[in-house]
């Protein structure tokens, strides 16, 4: 089956880009159209394009128009058929151990009592869900997370604190998300997790890739310290 | 090397970190691609060479061994050794000479080019330097006073006397040409008269501008009917409605997603110009459509590239 049913629309984005856009909802079913098209684009028009970035419902697809256009990029997509790239971005699920003590989650208790939960209630809340890494944007290896149990919903802090520790993890409003880099921040942070969101020698960069799937799965301070975390 | 006796506002910046932003990363690069490119081919360069990019102030460059430098985009006043330095030709620059840069008498940001590049790490693959997130360029930050800057080319021969400087010569001061924009996907929201007046007024450059976007001053009459909308990419030159209808455009530092409506893009030769403009500055919008954008560039692109040729083949000719 080709995209074009379940393409909204394809726009121009300036010159030497074009923007794909399904139904404007954040859906998975719909991110994973966005992600398997990205996938088939790298596959298929490697040569094409420049590079290809996803957001919720849309796609950028960046080219040169010294060697394409428009119009034969846009039926390029909307001929793809992406059924295998929707296999094959399905698969990959990350484990991310977070540490919830109070020593490295300075809110937690705090939003334990907004929530009307024991602190245990809100580990177990927050490690039992899978969440979809939606797309990366905002800062390097920042992943825009669905799937927050709405009884972890929480207002952001009145005065962003001046730096939330790199590996913090935190809840603001319906995002939960976590901070790669040491900056400032008005999430509430309910952990913090002793893993590389982001190192530019890796290969690839970033811990998390768009269309990701992801757990955190719940250590003690101890075993935060000792895969190389800090108080 | 290049020893910075004082630093005033520079960084490293080559043509950016492409092929990352899918990972939240900026592509980040010269704002006036075009005068870095221009900077590099008049010394047969590889048009990606690091090169500084260096704003109004007191950068004072100490020259510590000879070598081929370029001048391109803003005229910032330079002095070498207490004489002007030309503008848009190779400069033969002996050792032990200064390069001071002065306020800015056109544009905003001149790019300085060296034979061979200057000797820098690049973090996934780029040397331009994204400050935000501490990366590429010097050790991720832009220069300090007393840092050295050492260079990677081998002195050349120093040649004949030159006595032309290139067409492209600071094209983006050619006129007053409003930045040409392509329509984006919320122009359609707009009503009538709010049409009307963001084609027909002049914009102010506010002082909220730098290597992440321009915030201009007016704002747009009306509110402007959307209904919330989800983040999605943005790319250099998109212009964001926020909520205050005062427009930003993204630039080289952006951020990959944005969450304001999309009025539109300033189109690829409109960029230079973009990149030149100060706080203060009047800007004027004019919409093209996508064909007539994409004919200027590859004209332009064109242009370009067969001088590039010339460049050199001067290069190749020239041997002392």
């Amino acid at each position: 089956m080709s995209e074009a049913r379940t393409i909204e629309s394809i726009q121009p984005l300036g010159d030497s880009a074009l923007l794909v856009s399904f139904a404007a909802r954040i859906d998975p079913g719909i991110n994973r159209r966005v992600h398997a098209l990205r996938h088939w684009l790298l596959q298929n028009l490697a040569q094409e394009i420049l590079e290809a970035v996803p957001a919720y419902h849309s796609l950028a697809v960046y080219y040169s128009p010294m060697h394409t256009g428009f119009e034969a990029l846009s039926q390029a997509i909307r001929d793809a058929d992406v059924s295998a790239a929707l296999q094959q971005v399905a698969a990959r699920t990350v484990e991310l151990p977070v540490c919830y003590d109070p020593r490295v989650a300075p809110d937690i208790g705090w939003l334990a009592t907004q929530a009307k939960l024991s602190v245990d209630e809100v580990v177990a809340l927050h490690s039992g869900a899978v969440y979809r890494v939606y797309f990366l944007g905002f800062k390097p290896g920042f992943a825009y997370l669905g799937g927050l149990h709405p009884c972890l919903h929480t207002p952001r802090k009145d005065t962003p604190r001046l730096a939330v520790p790199a590996g913090s993890v935190g809840i603001g409003g319906a995002q939960t998300g976590i901070y790669p880099q040491s900056t400032p921040g008005g999430w509430q942070v309910i952990g913090r997790t002793a893993a590389p969101l982001f190192s530019p020698e890796q290969d690839p960069p970033c811990l998390l890739q768009p269309g990701d799937q992801l757990r955190f799965k719940p250590i003690s301070l101890d075993e935060f310290l000792l895969q190389g975390g800090e108080l | 090397m290049i020893l910075f006796e004082s630093a005033g506002l520079c960084c490293l910046q080559d043509l950016g970190r492409f092929g990352y932003q899918h990972l939240g990363i900026s592509p980040s690069g010269a704002m006036d691609a075009f005068a870095a490119r221009v900077a590099n081919a008049l010394l047969a360069n590889d048009e990606n060479e690091g090169v500084l990019e260096i704003l109004p102030g007191n950068t004072r460059l100490r020259v510590l061994r000879a070598q081929w430098f370029a001048l391109t985009g803003a005229d910032l006043s330079a002095r070498l050794n207490g004489q002007p330095m030309p503008l848009c030709q190779p400069v033969w620059i002996e050792a032990g000479s200064l390069l001071a840069f002065g306020r800015a008498a056109q544009g905003c940001r001149a790019y300085l080019s060296a034979k061979g590049g200057f000797h820098a790490e690049p973090v996934l693959g780029s040397v331009a330097t994204d400050a935000r997130s501490g990366l590429g360029g010097w050790h991720g930050r832009w220069f300090q006073k007393d840092d050295r800057l050492p260079l990677r080319g081998m002195p050349v021969p120093k040649g004949k006397p030159i006595r032309w400087h290139t067409s492209f010569a600071n094209p983006a001061f050619a006129d007053d040409e409003p930045l040409l924009v392509v329509t984006g996907a919320h122009w359609p929201a707009l009503s009538p008269g709010q049409q009307e007046y963001f084609q027909s007024a002049g914009w102010t450059v506010s002082k909220d501008a730098d290597r992440m976007g321009l915030r201009l001053l007016q704002a747009l009459p009306d509110p402007v009917c959307s209904a919330s909308m989800l983040s999605g990419p943005v790319t250099f030159g998109s212009i964001q409605l926020p909520p205050d209808n005062r427009p930003i455009i993204l630039a080289a530092d952006r951020q990959t997603t944005g969450g304001y409506p999309l009025l539109g893009t300033v189109a690829s030769v409109s960029h230079a110009r973009l990149a030149q403009c100060k706080p203060g500055d009047t800007l004027h919008f004019s919409f093209v459509d996508l064909q007539a954008a994409q004919n200027r560039l590859r004209v332009r692109e064109q242009h370009f590239m067969e001088w590039r040729t010339h460049m050199r083949n001067w290069w190749r000719n020239t041997d002392g």
